[in-house]
C-alpha cells in the first residue's frame, strides 16, 4: 500500500484530508476510491495537469449534504428490532424479579394518576359552565357596587329592572340585554285540568323575550325571536312531560301562583338545561307580565329594587372598560338623589360569561355556585398526589441503581452509548408508567360515581369522552415520564463501567440525599393534609354543636298553602290549621313565621333609622314576620322585660309593633337593649314603627354569615308554620299532620322539613369539603407508606449482611430495628417541622372564611404529627423487624 | 417519506445501472454518461443519484473488490431492483405512448445524421 502512495498518478494528498473530515465515515471509502480511480483514468486519457486541474470540480461535487450529513442512509434500519426486543425482556426480566418495587411502583402511580384524573374532570367540569353558548364572549353580567361611606362596599350581581332598558339605549356597544328576576321561593303551578295534582316549582324565572337570543338553550318546540311574550310561559322538556305526559304540551294553559298570579299559555318547550349552565331553571315567564302586574309597576321601584339579574351582549370589539365607564355614569345619574341623601358611591362592572360560574360571592340567588379557590385547592391536592407517586418511582429506581449497574457496566463496555443506555431506562419507565396510565383510567372510571356521590358533583359523561381528556392524558404521560423516568435514566447510564465491573460503585450513596428530600417532601405534604382535615373537621364539629340561641330540636317546618279556594282568607286558613294541630296531642305548641332559622331571610334593606333621624344613619337589615308564639317555640330569650304574648296587637293608626335583636338594637345607636323599649323606629322612610322587645342574638344562619340586624314584625298567619312536637313516635305523627294539612288544603303539596336538619343542610358544602379532602389525604398517606415501605425493604436487604455479622457479634433485636428505623424517623421529624408552618398558613387562611371560627391549637399538630410518625414507623418496622429476625446464618453462608 | 418518481438524472443514472450491471458503480456509470451524453459528469453528482435511487428502492447496492487505481478501496456496486424495473418500464411506456401519439408531421422536421 506504501509503495502505491507514491505512484506519479496519485490525487493531491491534502485534499483527500480534506474530504475525509468532510464525507461521512462509512461513505469514505467508496467516495475516495470512486475519485482516486476517475483521477486514474483521466490521467491516461487526459494527462496529469488537466486531471489535476479537473480534479477540483470532482471533488467539489461531493461536497453536498448527502454525503457530509452523519447518518448514512444506505442504512434502512433505523433501530434494529432486537435491541428493542432486548429493552422488553429485560424490562419484563426486572419487573418480574422484583415483584414487589415493581407492585408498588405501579400501585402507587395508579392511585396517584387516578385522583390526578377525578381531579382533571372535576376541574374541567367547572371551567365548562357556559361555554355551550354561541355568544359566550359576548355576554356579560352586570355587577353593581355600592357603598356608603364608611361601610364595606356591597358587590352584588343585582340590579333594578329600570336599568337595562336605559343602557340598551344609550350605550351603542350594547346589541342586546335580558333581565331575569327569579321566582325568590316556590311558585305552585297546576294544570287547570287536573287540580288535584300541584307542584312547587324551585326553579322559575322571569325572563325578558330575548333570553332566547342571547343564550343558546336550544328550543325543541316554540320559536326563539318570539318567545316570553305576555301570558305565555316556557317549560324544560322533563318539566312539561311532569305536566301533560306525552300530550302535546303547546297552547295547554298552566296556572302559576308565584310573584305573579295568573293562568300561562305553554309556547315552548327547551331542552332541559344542561348541568354546566349557572343558570338552572325549568320554566320561565315573561317579564312583560312581571313588571305589569306586580309592585314593579311603580316607576319608583325600578333602580332600587335590585331584584333582577341583569345580562348584556356586547359588541364583539367594544372596549370593555369604556362601556363600564358609561355604565356607571348612567347608574349614578338615575340614583344621584338616593345616593346623596344616604352619602352612597357605586359603580357598575360587566363580569364576562366564562367568569360568572366561578365567582360566586357576587350574590345572586339560584345560581350553581362555583369557587375558583375551591378549584385551585383541588387542582393543586391532586398534583401534590401525583408527585408524591413519582417519587416514590424516582426513589425505588435510583435506590436499586446498585442492582442495575452491572448490566449498566456490561452494556458499555460492549459498546452501549450513553444515549442508548438513556433510552433503554426511559423506555422501561415508560412501560411501567403507561401500564399504571391504563389502570388509573379503570379505576377512576370507576370511582366516579363515588367522586359524584361524596361532592354532589354531576360529572355525567365517562372520562374519555371528551377529546381535552387525551390531551391532557397524553401530557401528563409525557411530564410523567420526564419527572419520573428521566433523573433516573441520567443516574443509571452515568455509571463507570470500569468502576462498576470492579464492584466499586459508591454503593446507593449517590442520591442519598436527593432521596432523603424527597421523602421530606412526601411527609410535608402528608402531614399538611393532615393537620387540614384536623382543622375543618374541628371547625365543622364547632360549627354544628354551637349554642345557637335558638331550640331546633323536635322542631318540624311546613310550607303553608299557596293555592286556597276564592275568597278565603289566608291568614285565617292558616289559625285554623294552627288550632287545629294544637289539638292533636302530640303537638306542644306552634308558631308561624315568614323565615325559619337556617334559610336565611327574604327582605333586606338598607335604609332602618330612628324616627326622624337623618337618612345617613340608616343600617342594614334584614326584616321578617312573626307570630307571637315564635319565640318561645324556637326558646329564644327576649332580654326587655315588656310581657309578650298574644295581646299585643296592632290597632289601626298606631305604630307596627316590632322586635329586634341585640346587635340592631346598638346599631341603631342604643346604649343598651332596655333603652331601645318602646323607641320608635322607620324603615325606608315609611311610617314609624314602634320597638315592643329586644332578643338575645341568636345564630340564625351558618357560621359562615355574619350576624344581621334583625327586625322582626309581629302578625298572624305567614308563610311558614313551625311545629313543636314530641318525641316519640314520629312516623305517626308525621302522618296526623299530613292528613290534616290535605284535608284542610286540597290541591297542595305538603312540604315539611326538621328544623335541625334543614339548618344543618347549610354546611353540607363544608362537610363535602371536609370529606373530600380527608379522602386525599388518606389516598395520599398510603401512597407515601407504600414508598416507604419499599425503601426501608431496599435498605434492610443492602444491610442483609451487617445485620447478620452484628446478630452473630450480640446485637439484640430491638437494637437493630432501631438502626434500621433511625433515619426514617428523622426524616418524619423534619418533614413535622416543615409542615408545621405552612398547614397553619394554610388553615388560617381557610378560617377566614367563617365568622364564627375556632383557633388552631397546638394539639392538632402533635396529633397529626404523631400518627404520622405512628405509620410511618409501623410501615418501616414491619421490614426491620422481618430483617432483625432473620437468622444470620442464612445470609452470612453464601459468599 | 420517499418519493418515488423519478427525476431524468436519475432515469439515465438508472438505465445505466442496467447497461453496465453487474459492473455498475459510481465511476463506470460517470464514464458511460460522459460518453453517451458528451457533458462532463462528476462522480460526485452520479452517487448522490443512486443513493437516491436506492432510497426509493430502485437499486440495491453491495461492496465489490478493491482495485490499484482505487488506492486498495473497495467500490459499491448496484444492481437495479424489481421496483426499479418496473419503474423503468412504466416510464418506457409513457413515452412510448406520447411518441405514439404524435401526428406525422407535426413535429418540426430536424436531420437526424
Amino acid at each position: 500500500m506504501a509503495a502505491r502512495n507514491h505512484r506519479p498518478n496519485t490525487p493531491p494528498k491534502w485534499v483527500d484530508n480534506l474530504l475525509e473530515r468532510l464525507c461521512d465515515p462509512k461513505l469514505r471509502e467508496e467516495v475516495l476510491g470512486d475519485l482516486h480511480e476517475r483521477y486514474h483514468l483521466r490521467v491516461q486519457k487526459e494527462g496529469e495537469a488537466k486531471a489535476r486541474r479537473g480534479y477540483w470540480r470532482e471533488v467539489l461535487a461531493y461536497i453536498r449534504p448527502v454525503i457530509i450529513r452523519r447518518q448514512s442512509m444506505l442504512t434502512t434500519k433505523p433501530i434494529p428490532m432486537d435491541v428493542l426486543n432486548n429493552h422488553f425482556r429485560i424490562t419484563f426480566r426486572n419487573l418480574r424479579s422484583k415483584k414487589v418495587y415493581a407492585s408498588i411502583n405501579i400501585l402507587g402511580l395508579t392511585i396517584g394518576l387516578s385522583c390526578c384524573l377525578l381531579i382533571f374532570k372535576y376541574v374541567s367540569f367547572e371551567y365548562s359552565f357556559d361555554t355551550f353558548n354561541q355568544n359566550r364572549s359576548t355576554i356579560y353580567r352586570i355587577v353593581q357596587t355600592t357603598q356608603r361611606s364608611g361601610e364595606e362596599p356591597n358587590e352584588a350581581a343585582r340590579t333594578g329592572w329600570a336599568m337595562a332598558p336605559v343602557l340598551a339605549q344609550e350605550v351603542p356597544e350594547v346589541v342586546r340585554f335580558t333581565r331575569l328576576h327569579p321566582e325568590y321561593g316556590n311558585a305552585i303551578v297546576l294544570d287547570p285540568n287536573q287540580p288535584d295534582k300541584a307542584f312547587e316549582e324551585e326553579q322559575v324565572y322571569y325572563a325578558d323575550s330575548t333570553f332566547f337570543q342571547m343564550f343558546s338553550y336550544p328550543l325543541i318546540k316554540g320559536n326563539p325571536a318570539r318567545a316570553l311574550a305576555s301570558g305565555t310561559v316556557m317549560l324544560s322538556e322533563s318539566t312539561a312531560r311532569k305536566y301533560f305526559g306525552n300530550e302535546n304540551p303547546l297552547g295547554q294553559s298552566l296556572d302559576v301562583k308565584g310573584w305573579i298570579s295568573g293562568s300561562f299559555r305553554v309556547d315552548g318547550v327547551f331542552q332541559d338545561v344542561p348541568a354546566n349552565s349557572h343558570l338552572q331553571f325549568d320554566m320561565l315567564l315573561p317579564m312583560v307580565d312581571l313588571l305589569e302586574k306586580s309592585a314593579f309597576n311603580d316607576p319608583s321601584t325600578g333602580w332600587g329594587w335590585t331584584n333582577f339579574i341583569t345580562y348584556v351582549q356586547l359588541q364583539k370589539n367594544a372596549k370593555l372598560a369604556a362601556v363600564e365607564q358609561k355604565f356607571t355614569n348612567i347608574l349614578e345619574q338615575n340614583r344621584v338623589e338616593d345616593w346623596r341623601q344616604t352619602n352612597t358611591t357605586g359603580h357598575v362592572n360587566a363580569q364576562p360569561l366564562s367568569d360568572v360560574h366561578l365567582n360566586a360571592d357576587l350574590g345572586t340567588p339560584r345560581v350553581v355556585m362555583g369557587s375558583y379557590r375551591v378549584v385551585y385547592f383541588f387542582s393543586i391536592i391532586g398534583l401534590v398526589i401525583l408527585l408524591i407517586a413519582l417519587v416514590n418511582y424516582i426513589n425505588l429506581t435510583t435506590a436499586r441503581a446498585l442492582d442495575r449497574a452491572r448490566e449498566v457496566g456490561v452494556r458499555k463496555v460492549v459498546g452501549a452509548a450513553r444515549g442508548q443506555l438513556i433510552i433503554q431506562f426511559l423506555s422501561e419507565s415508560a412501560f411501567v408508567i403507561f401500564t399504571a396510565f391504563v389502570l388509573a383510567v379503570a379505576l377512576a372510571e370507576v370511582f366516579r360515581p363515588t367522586l359524584n356521590e361524596l361532592v354532589g358533583l354531576n360529572l355525567t359523561n365517562a372520562l374519555w369522552v371528551s377529546l381535552g381528556f387525551w390531551v391532557a392524558l397524553l401530557i401528563l404521560f409525557l411530564a410523567t415520564l420526564l419527572i419520573a423516568g428521566l433523573y433516573p435514566a441520567l443516574v443509571l447510564s452515568s455509571f463507570r463501567p470500569a468502576t462498576v465491573l470492579k464492584g466499586k460503585v459508591s454503593r446507593v450513596a449517590s442520591g442519598a440525599w436527593l432521596r432523603r428530600g424527597l421523602v421530606v417532601f412526601q411527609f410535608t405534604a402528608t402531614i399538611v393534609l393532615l393537620i387540614s382535615i384536623t382543622v375543618v373537621y374541628t371547625q365543622i364539629n364547632h360549627m354544628r354543636n354551637r349554642d345557637l340561641g335558638i331550640n331546633l330540636e323536635q322542631v318540624l317546618t311546613i310550607s303553608a298553602p299557596r293555592v286556597l279556594p276564592e275568597g278565603t282568607d289566608r291568614a285565617n286558613a292558616v289559625e285554623t290549621f294552627t288550632q287545629e294541630l294544637r289539638r292533636l296531642s302530640a303537638v306542644k305548641q306552634t308558631a308561624t313565621s315568614s323565615s325559619v332559622p337556617g334559610k336565611g331571610f327574604n327582605y333586606y334593606t338598607n335604609d332602618i333609622r330612628k324616627a326622624g333621624a337623618d337618612p345617613s344613619t340608616g343600617i342594614d337589615g334584614v326584616i321578617a314576620n312573626i307570630d307571637t308564639s315564635f319565640a318561645s317555640l324556637y326558646g329564644m330569650e327576649l332580654i326587655a322585660n315588656h310581657e309578650f304574648n298574644d295581646r299585643i296587637t296592632h290597632t289601626a293608626g298606631e305604630p307596627y309593633p316590632i322586635i329586634i335583636n341585640e346587635t340592631a338594637a346598638y346599631a341603631l345607636g342604643f346604649e343598651n337593649p332596655a333603652e331601645a323599649i318602646d323607641q320608635e323606629i322607620t324603615i325606608e322612610g315609611d311610617k314609624p314603627n314602634r320597638i315592643v322587645g329586644v332578643f338575645q342574638d341568636v345564630n340564625w344562619s351558618s357560621a359562615h354569615a355574619t350576624r344581621e340586624n334583625i327586625f322582626f314584625f309581629l302578625g298572624p298567619g305567614n308563610s311558614q308554620i313551625s311545629v313543636k312536637v314530641t318525641t316519640e313516635n314520629l312516623p305517626e305523627i308525621l302522618a296526623a299532620v299530613e292528613e290534616l294539612y290535605q284535608r284542610l288544603f286540597p290541591g297542595n303539596p305538603f312540604q315539611y322539613a326538621f328544623a335541625d336538619e334543614t339548618f344543618d343542610a347549610q354546611y353540607r358544602k363544608d362537610q363535602q369539603f371536609a370529606k373530600l379532602i380527608s379522602v386525599f389525604t388518606v389516598i395520599a398517606i398510603v401512597i407515601a407508606c407504600l414508598g416507604l415501605f419499599g425503601l426501608a425493604a431496599f435498605t434492610a436487604e443492602q444491610r442483609t449482611k451487617e445485620i447478620g455479622i452484628r446478630k452473630v457479634l450480640g446485637a439484640s433485636v430491638p437494637s437493630i430495628v432501631s438502626l434500621l428505623a433511625k433515619n426514617f424517623v428523622g426524616t418524619v421529624v423534619l418533614a413535622f417541622l416543615l409542615a408545621s408552618p405552612l398547614a397553619w398558613y394554610t388553615m388560617h387562611q381557610w378560617l377566614q372564611d367563617f365568622s364564627y371560627r375556632v383557633g388552631i391549637q397546638w394539639w392538632m399538630f402533635a396529633v397529626s404529627g404523631t400518627l404520622v410518625l405512628l405509620i410511618a414507623l409501623i410501615t418501616v418496622s414491619f421490614q426491620s423487624i422481618r430483617a432483625a429476625l432473620a437468622n444470620p446464618v442464612d445470609s452470612l453462608r453464601n459468599e | 417519506m420517499r418519493r418515488s418518481d423519478l427525476g431524468e438524472f436519475e432515469e439515465v443514472v438508472l438505465l445505466s445501472v442496467a447497461v453496465l450491471t453487474p459492473q455498475a458503480y459510481s465511476v463506470a456509470i460517470a464514464e458511460a454518461l460522459e460518453e453517451e451524453t458528451g457533458r462532463t459528469i462528476t462522480t460526485g453528482a452520479v452517487h448522490a443519484a443512486l443513493q437516491r435511487l436506492e432510497n426509493k428502492g430502485f437499486v440495491s447496492s453491495q461492496m465489490g473488490e478493491a482495485t490499484p487505481e482505487r488506492g486498495g478501496r473497495r467500490k459499491r456496486l448496484f444492481t437495479v431492483t424489481i421496483a426499479g424495473s418496473r419503474i423503468l418500464h412504466d416510464t418506457r411506456a409513457v413515452r412510448n405512448r406520447l411518441w405514439d401519439r404524435i401526428a406525422p408531421q407535426s413535429l418540426p422536421q430536424i436531420n437526424l445524421t
